[in-house]
């Protein structure tokens, strides 16, 4: 069989090798070389949402074989209905990415190489069924990203880097002692993700720390979620995300709001959930709580914002909120929304992105209100009426105005938790997080673009045809999938169904 | 028929996405679009409402499956699959809504292609109110709650867009983004509201509900310690209240009317605001089926209607006095079904629907011609704008409760409504008491509007000298919507036998009987109940013209005659007037305290919060941390190595005391990632020693 997930994701990693060979004086041979390597993966993509079988839960398209023998390390790549939205989310916003960077000057060869290397981290991170194969996905990820940051990106952009990074380490420190934990526990020993989760196997067990008999599941459960939960992010481990969404270059911050924050809830579905369903149920109180303050103080935040940019960074926080409170309440709705929602607020915040640097680009500030006070912007939609629409598609979808993408999935969201009894009071308080997410979208929206012109904008150029060219798909996406949700949540279904039934 | 029925909604939609797209290169910059869009909703809901006069009932659905989950086939499981089905519900009530909103949108329409002749991006202006309209259409249309609160909200985008049309006035961009913040209040508890009843009933197709009502199913589940149904019923009502401006969210109406006047006139008197109350139309067997909702709907729609038609009468701006009209008028309503007056409230929803937006285009069109809003500097306009002048008082008339027109109808037949429910529940005596004051104070207000803009002589003569009556395009529409503000449009007969024949007397009462039978709500009165009931009217209909002509008289002495000086008056009862001049220091409350002291503060505080604190802890601490492993270990090759080892000779407590310093360093961060560090590393071994 045609190994089409690996194929997928090793293409972007021979178009970084070619790029490296590729002569330095010619940048544009290298964005061509980009433009191949992300296309290609995505065309396949393409082809996998046609051929993905929606009626089964189980996992397709897989190749497995052993890799580390003595270790009982596999290469064992598969997806199923909690992977494909994603990859087909990484495809896409990698391949949008790639023309959006198209302005990039100062060291092209490295800053496209570090790219489609992350695209390969990203891939392999929604592929890999071998826990040890995830973990070096995962890391592989962190270090290009790392670079992205440290070096195309602005003006504190050392400071969000290592920030970034330590953050993200500190995480992956967690997981991979859980992964070595889990090998030790489970029996036979094994990385293999399906395996594990196969007849509750941590249950029971206990290992003694300092005296006290713990067990070992929900041990590992916490070990996983700190690790996870930083990269939603979660509070209070989010802080990492408005320096490192405000520093980045443009696409780097659309790929970290639209991929990288949905690997933390990716990854939480897939591992613990399925592995340790007795810990998840005994924390999802915990979890419900954590969705509400992320919901509420995401929004409050974004609110307090002066930089466009952090502003939507912040609005981020709270959207990822929505999808914690969903995966919580173990319902149909619930679940299926949450999934839904990674992938809307993946389109929809990386419109916002993208619009943000459309105007970064031409006046080099992001400024809403100077730092000294006076008005940044203000009354730029009589000069850029073109912009203003765009921007107030993506602004109304990401406050998840009725007919675009993001409010099929609060409303699935809230249908769902609402269903669960346990939950009620959580969700009400979460509720408010609708009103203030369209609080600080429209306030953002009046400062900027309504109201009298601010004359030193006064020849500010409208949209051109390659910003159009990356952001019209998205736009098409937001609405059709609001009006139309099925093609993305066919994919899902049953796979959701499946994973839920541990928890009835 | 419901399947035809759709194209209602679809039409408009069309005209939306061809006018945003096109509609600047297009001729006349697309209006004709619209317009014939909107004439051909009208023209598909025209045979629907025919058919409800002539055979007295309709009813159809049509359905589709928008979203399928799947699941486990069993319901009230976590884990039940999910089936959202949605689709167009045709029935009486829905024939009624349908044929007056398209017949208002169109003539409004017609009315904008004069009013907004020449404005800046007038393509876009079509394309929102189509959009606009095919919310509206699609809300009426909807036979469940999900794409009802879908339209609901998609019409509150469009208010927002068409409030801040004039995008560079500030004022504009303020009303627009206070009316959405505002509404969105109720919109977000309304749609709680949904997912309650999802969550009770499982569904939330209007019959469905019905069903499950009458069947008294889940009269006994609890959401979060409170009775489902009442609590459910609240967040239902609050979805009205945001919506159609009720007390306490009142607030965004009136700064509304920075919008157009045919905005105004479509989305602020005839449409939009009324949705709410069509919200409360349809979930009333929602809101009786809880013994504690309904009052709390009546007494809100009192109060909303006597607050807001005392503000009225201190203003000067033509538009803004017919704003709070609107206001007190849809407390009416909102009061007439909170008594159980279902048919009436109705009812008044459609007459206020035409007089109102007669009212409207009317000031729009003595706007456009003497530019200007302020009524002080209107007057004597009688003979410059007749048609203007006949129509705007056929339509004040109506308003007013004048006996042989359609204000009266309704308006008479609510008070009745509330006067039946005190007497039935002693106690309940200021629902129609505050009832009959605002009918009296409606009066006096829309009078004393008349006098100041037509009467007397003009107190501006050069905005006098250049005022001139409209063009056909825009009057027609007037003569219309004034024709409809005859009482015998609704509650025949109308004498003439060919019309008499075609629309039956009394098809209005006819068609609400239908509806109420569908809905499981039909009234049942015992004999007793009767005769209050027959009484209550009786004594209503004395007092709502004794009110009204009160209300008339005193206005015409003061305004017509001059014989009482208001200016006198006004500073009589100072602070009262600047009471109502500052609509109650609502604006003060919400955008001064509760937003700019509370919430913004709060917000800076978070942010404060997690750059100074959260940081500390996790960025800071790391460093520290770091910090001290690596001057540990720098120690550690001084001391140990160089000295103990090398040298030999070691001041090993000197060195052992500057370890133990480092880690007293008493800052309590430091303190905290160490333990955290030592857990991770003892679970690391502990967990490989086991093995």
């Amino acid at each position: 069989m045609f190994p089409i997930l690996s194929v997928m994701t090793y293409i972007p990693l021979l178009g970084m090798i070619a790029i490296l060979a590729a002569p330095r004086n010619n940048p544009n041979l290298v964005r061509w070389i980009s433009v191949v390597a992300t296309a290609v993966p995505l065309a396949l993509g393409i082809y996998l949402y046609m051929s993905f079988d929606r009626t089964t839960p189980a996992m397709q398209f897989v190749e497995q074989f052993d890799w580390i023998k003595p270790f009982n390390i596999q290469y064992y790549m598969g997806i199923d209905g909690l992977s494909v939205p994603m990859v087909l989310l990484t495809l896409l916003l990698s391949f949008l990415c790639v023309i959006a960077s198209w302005g990039i000057e100062d060291g092209v060869k490295g800053y496209y190489a570090m790219f489609l290397f992350l695209e390969t981290g990203m891939m392999g991170v929604f592929c890999a069924l071998d826990f040890f194969l995830f973990f070096l996905f995962w890391e592989i990820m962190l270090l290009p990203m790392y670079f992205l940051i440290g070096i195309w990106g602005g003006k504190e952009k050392v400071y969000a880097a290592i920030k970034f990074f330590l953050y993200t380490l500190f995480g992956s420190v967690l997981m991979l002692l859980v992964m070595v934990g889990m090998y030790y526990y489970s029996e036979p020993h094994t990385f293999n993700l399906l395996q594990l989760a196969q007849g509750h196997q941590f249950v029971g067990k206990t290992v003694a720390l300092f005296g006290y008999q713990l067990p070992v599941d929900k041990l590992f459960w916490i070990g996983l979620f700190i690790g996870f939960a930083i990269k939603v992010p979660i509070w209070p481990f989010h802080t990492w995300l408005p320096w490192a969404h405000v520093e980045a270059p443009t696409a780097v911050s659309v790929i970290l709001a639209g991929v990288l924050l949905k690997m933390g809830t990716y990854g939480i579905l897939r591992m613990n959930y399925p592995i340790l369903p007795e810990a998840t149920l005994w924390a999802s109180n915990f979890m419900m709580i954590l969705g509400v303050i992320n919901i509420l103080y995401g929004a409050f935040c974004a609110m307090a914002q002066k930089d466009l940019k952090k502003l939507v960074a912040y609005s981020s926080v709270s959207h990822m909120g929505y999808v914690i409170l969903g995966m919580a309440s173990f319902t149909t709705a619930g679940v299926n929304g949450a999934v839904l929602q990674m992938f809307n607020h993946g389109t929809s915040t990386a419109m916002l992105f993208l619009l943000v640097g459309v105007i970064y680009d031409r006046v080099h500030h992001r400024w809403i209100v100077k730092p000294d006070g006076s008005k940044g912007f203000g009354g730029i939609a009589s000069v850029v009426p073109v912009y203003t629409g765009i921007m107030a598609i993506g602004l109304f979808a990401s406050l998840g105005l009725p007919g675009l993408s993001g409010f099929i999935s609060e409303a699935l969201v809230f249908l769902g938790a609402f269903s669960n009894p346990k939950f009620q009071t959580y969700v009400v308080i979460g509720s408010l997080g609708i009103l203030l997410g369209a609080a600080y979208l429209l306030w953002m929206f009046m400062r900027v673009f309504l109201g009298p012109l601010n004359e030193e904008h006064k020849d500010l150029e409208d949209i051109n045809w390659r910003e159009i060219l990356t952001l019209a798909p998205l736009c098409v996406l937001v609405i059709v999938l609001g009006v139309y949700p099925m093609p993305v949540l066919n994919l899902m279904g049953s796979t959701i169904a499946k994973l839920l039934t541990l928890f009835s | 028929m419901a399947q035809q029925a759709l194209l209602i909604a679809l039409f408009p939609l069309v005209a939306f996405v061809i006018q945003a797209l096109f509609g600047k290169k297009l001729p006349r910059h697309g209006d004709f679009v619209s317009v014939l869009a909107i004439f051909g909703s009208f023209a598909v809901a025209t045979p629907i409402f025919m058919k409800l006069l002539t055979q007295g009932h309709v009813f159809d659905t049509f359905e589709v499956s928008w979203m399928t989950l799947p699941g486990i086939e069993a319901s009230g499981r976590l884990n039940s699959s999910v089936n959202l089905v949605v689709g167009v519900l045709i029935n009486n009530i829905t024939a009624i809504m349908l044929f007056m909103v398209t017949l208002c949108a169109s003539l409004i329409h017609l009315f904008s292609v004069g009013y907004m002749h020449g404005e800046e991006r007038y393509h876009l202006f079509f394309a929102y109110i189509s959009l606009f309209s095919a919310g509206m259409l699609g809300l009426v249309l909807s036979d469940n709650l999900l794409t009802f609160f879908m339209c609901w909200e998609l019409m509150g985008l469009c208010s927002y867009l068409l409030i801040g049309f004039y995008y560079k006035k500030p004022s504009a961009i303020n009303a627009s983004i206070k009316a959405f913040m505002t509404t969105r209040v109720g919109d977000t508890m309304f749609f709680l509201g949904i997912a309650g009843l999802y969550y009770v009933y499982g569904t939330s197709n209007f019959m469905a509900i019905y069903k499950a009502i009458q069947a008294g199913v889940a009269h006994d589940i609890t959401i979060a310690g409170f009775p489902a149904l009442t609590l459910i019923g609240f967040l239902v009502m609050m979805g009205t209240v945001g919506k159609s401006a009720q007390f306490p969210l009142q607030v965004w109406l009136p700064d509304a009317m920075e919008g157009p006047t045919p905005v105004s006139a479509l989305i602020h008197a005839a449409t939009m605001v009324a949705a709410g109350v069509f919200l409360l139309i349809r979930m009333f067997p929602l809101l009786e089926a809880s013994h504690v909702v309904l009052p709390v709907v009546a007494y809100v729609g009192a109060i909303t209607a006597f607050l807001a038609a005392c503000i009225a009468i201190v203003q000067v701006d033509i538009k803004k006095v017919l704003a709070y009209s609107t206001i007190s008028q849809l407390g009416y309503m909102v009061m007439g079904v909170g008594v159980g007056a279902f048919a009436p409230g109705f009812m008044h929803l459609i007459t206020h629907a035409c007089f109102k937006a007669c009212l409207f285009l009317c000031s729009g069109s003595v706007i456009h011609s003497v530019h200007t809003q302020d009524m002080r500097e209107m007057g004597g306009l009688k003979s410059k704008m007749p048609i203007t002048f006949a129509t705007m008082f056929i339509a004040t008339l109506a308003i007013s409760g004048v006996p042989g027109f359609s204000g009266f109808v309704s308006k008479d037949r609510i008070l009745g409504g509330a006067l039946a429910y005190s007497m039935e529940h002693h106690g309940h005596y200021l629902i129609p008491l505050l009832g009959f004051a605002t009918a009296g104070i409606t009066a006096f207000y829309m009078f004393r509007m008349i006098y100041m803009t037509f009467f007397g002589h003009a107190r501006d003569e050069h905005k006098h000298h250049h005022a001139h009556e409209q063009p056909l395009t825009m009057t027609i529409p007037l003569m219309i919507l004034a024709g409809l503000s005859f009482a015998i449009v609704f509650a025949g007969p109308t004498g003439i036998e060919s019309v008499d024949h075609v629309m039956p007397v009394k098809w209005f009462d006819q068609a609400l009987e239908g509806a109420q039978q569908e809905m499981g709500i039909a009234e049942h009165l015992s004999p007793e109940a009767e005769a209050v009931h027959h009484q209550a009217h009786g004594l209503a209909l004395m007092l709502s013209l004794a009110v009204a002509g009160l209300g008339i008289l005193i206005s015409s002495i003061t305004y017509l005659k001059h014989l009482i000086n208001a200016e006198a008056i006004k500073k009589m009862v100072g602070p009262l007037y600047t009471l109502l001049w500052n609509k109650y220091y609502f604006d003060e409350l919400y955008l001064g305290v509760l937003i700019q002291k509370g919430l913004l503060n709060f917000n800076r505080m978070l942010a404060m919060f997690d750059d100074k604190v959260v940081d500390r802890i996790f960025v800071d601490g790391w460093r520290d941390v770091t910090m001290v492993i690596k001057s540990f270990i720098g120690k550690f090759d001084d001391i140990v190595v160089d000295r103990v080892m090398v040298d030999g000779t070691a001041d090993v407590t000197a060195g052992g005391g500057w370890i133990v310093r480092q880690f007293q360093t008493g800052k309590v961060q430091q303190y905290l990632v160490l333990t955290v560090m030592v857990i991770i590393v003892a679970l690391f071994y502990a967990n490989l020693g086991l093995k």
